[in-house]
């Protein structure tokens, strides 16, 4: 499969001031040797606890921040190449997690309108983008309204539609849900799901387990270092080494392997409460 | 929660609301300065008139016109007074003490007064019929020429979209803020001016630092979508004039040759 985003060895460091030391500067790395590779179409998930570098890693892929040291590519091209800055800005999409904070215009369809403005494309094509991608994450009865009136997971799901007109290849999502209601973020996952079976690669960033039990495969970040990686199944199996880096498993799967240490004949990979029912329901 | 309304404007389905903003913030200004031109009472008789047809077909409620006026009322009286009491030239009209009002005073001030009353109104009329975002692009349109001698047009209006933008998050933000402090004691509500001034300090700083921190938010996400000022940008909604923009100033020009015709004839005449 191509490999659409790719690292090697990425080491991002940043200085800061030591308190009550005014000359004193120390260097910490919020990446520390990170080597991953996305394929074209994917839905990988990031995990990892609060300063872990997971979202220093996604602005890296759009080229908001830039590597101290190492290599990353996005389809292809070197991140650290300068002049095709925008062109990876242009099929790299994000979206944040303050959905207030990331809306700049007062009418969602002018917010909408913003990035294809950005990118010089012709109105009558712009209209056309911003009517398709509004439609695309169902928010085209919104159309003329201003963003404060909306909810959280409809403001989120205006900042994707605002990517979606640029016709981004890939979209980053830096903890999209974390600043929602339930409500919300079930709308949220969806589009993304949608978004990814329509063929955009998807990059999860999410302290949800839930959410990344959704993904084709999850890379778990610690300390600025990958320290797992595979698909939800083979990761969540892994219960001790995610707790003791202060993560946590799907409730389901915590269940599932309470039960299987009880004796029950369970197996691997339970994920979902209905695949627990039906293995439940298949024991004599 | 506080309601907002940014603005003032008036949401109705007239022929002024559907006007281009750039057409419409071009004859206020040729308005503007033409009634301080007119030096006569035929002339603002003229202009008065056409204000009054014009609210007439803006389908803007009258009231709506006279809150803006309420807001300016203190420098308009002041103002006049200022004219009244300061012109010594003139027939004497009356004396007390070292109070001396005469006739030319009482015209200036009765011109002065009128004038500012007419100016709100007419920039009353184009605020209450435009939306914000119309009126900042028409500005970005005005602005454009001085482009070259430097004037940020378009970064001017960028951050007044961007501050129309955020007005109402900030005030929800403010609300929150407040009822926190107001759950743990504060209180906003007692207490002389320098004291509910002080009460608000502690507002102002945690909004001053959020807001700061959302600026720089805004920022990345800008810049994330490709944002770099207005270099190869294009705009989803274009401007264009209508047969209608035409009218408009065609009745504006009808209405500066009666005001011409009218000063001209005064002269003759000779009378204010």
């Amino acid at each position: 499969m191509e490999h659409i985003v790719k690292t090697e060895n990425l080491v991002f460091e940043y200085r800061v001031a030591i308190e009550g030391d005014e000359s004193a500067i120390e260097t910490k790395a919020a990446l520390n040797g990170v080597d991953i590779t996305v394929s074209k179409g994917e839905f990988v998930a990031v995990l990892g606890h609060n300063g872990s570098g997971k979202s220093t890693l996604a602005k890296h892929i759009n080229c908001l921040l830039s590597p101290t040291s190492g290599g990353m590519w996005v389809k292809g091209i070197s991140v650290t190449d300068d002049e095709q800055l925008w062109d990876i800005r242009s099929s790299v999409g994000m979206v944040f997690q303050n959905p207030d904070n990331q809306i700049i215009a007062t009418i969602v369809e002018e917010d909408v309108a913003f990035g294809p403005e950005n990118l010089g494309v012709m109105p009558a094509e712009i209209r056309q983008r911003v009517d398709d991608a509004l439609l695309s994450v169902g928010m085209e009865k919104y159309a003329e309204n201003p963003p404060h009136h909306l909810s959280g997971g409809q403001k989120q799901r205006v900042a994707i539609a605002g990517i979606l007109a640029m016709r981004p290849d890939i979209i980053v999502l830096d903890e999209p849900t974390a600043m929602l209601d339930p409500i919300g973020r079930r709308e949220v996952m969806r589009v993304v799901k949608k978004l990814n079976s329509e063929g955009i690669t998807i990059i999860f960033i999410t302290h949800y387990m839930d959410e990344a039990a959704q993904a084709d495969r999850i890379i778990v970040m610690e300390e600025g270092k990958v320290v797992m990686e595979g698909t939800p199944a083979m990761v969540f199996e892994q219960i001790e080494p995610l707790k003791a880096i202060g993560l946590d498993v799907p409730q389901v799967a915590e269940i599932a392997d309470g039960l299987r240490r009880a004796g029950v004949a369970l197996p691997q990979g339970i994920l979902s409460v209905e695949h627990l029912v039906e293995e439940i329901c298949r024991l004599k | 929660m506080l309601k907002v309304t940014i603005g003032q404007y008036y949401h109705a389905d007239s022929f002024i609301h559907k006007l281009d903003a750039r057409m419409k913030l071009l004859c206020t200004i040729i308005f503007i300065t033409v009634l301080f031109f007119v030096g006569n009472f035929l002339g603002y008789a003229l202009a008065a008139l056409y204000l009054a047809i014009v609210i007439k077909i803006s389908k803007v409620p009258p009231r709506f016109l006279f809150r803006g006026l309420r807001a300016i009322f203190f420098i308009i009286i002041f103002t006049t007074f200022l004219n009244i009491f300061f012109t010594q030239v003139g027939n004497v009209v009356l004396e007390i003490g070292f109070i001396r009002i005469t006739d030319v005073g009482l015209v200036n001030a009765a011109r002065m007064g009128t004038r500012l009353v007419m100016l709100i109104i007419g920039s009353s009329i184009l605020t209450l019929t435009t939306t914000p975002i119309q009126l900042t692009d028409a500005i970005e349109f005005g602005l454009k020429p001085f482009k070259k001698i430097g004037v940020p047009a378009h970064e001017i209006a960028m951050m007044m979209t961007i501050a129309l933008r955020f007005i109402p998050t900030l005030v929800e933000e403010m609300d929150k803020i407040m009822k926190a402090q107001m759950a743990r004691g504060a209180d906003f509500d007692t207490g002389g001016i320098i004291k509910k001034a002080r009460s608000l300090v502690p507002l102002l700083v945690p909004l001053f630092i959020s807001s700061f921190r959302r600026a720089d938010d805004l920022a990345l996400a800008m810049e994330a979508r490709c944002y770099r000022g207005d270099i190869g940008r294009t705009r989803m909604k274009q401007m264009k004039l209508k047969t209608r923009d035409f009218q408009a100033l065609g009745f504006l020009a009808l209405f500066i040759a009666f005001v011409v015709a009218l000063e001209y004839l005064a002269n003759i005449w000779g009378i204010w």
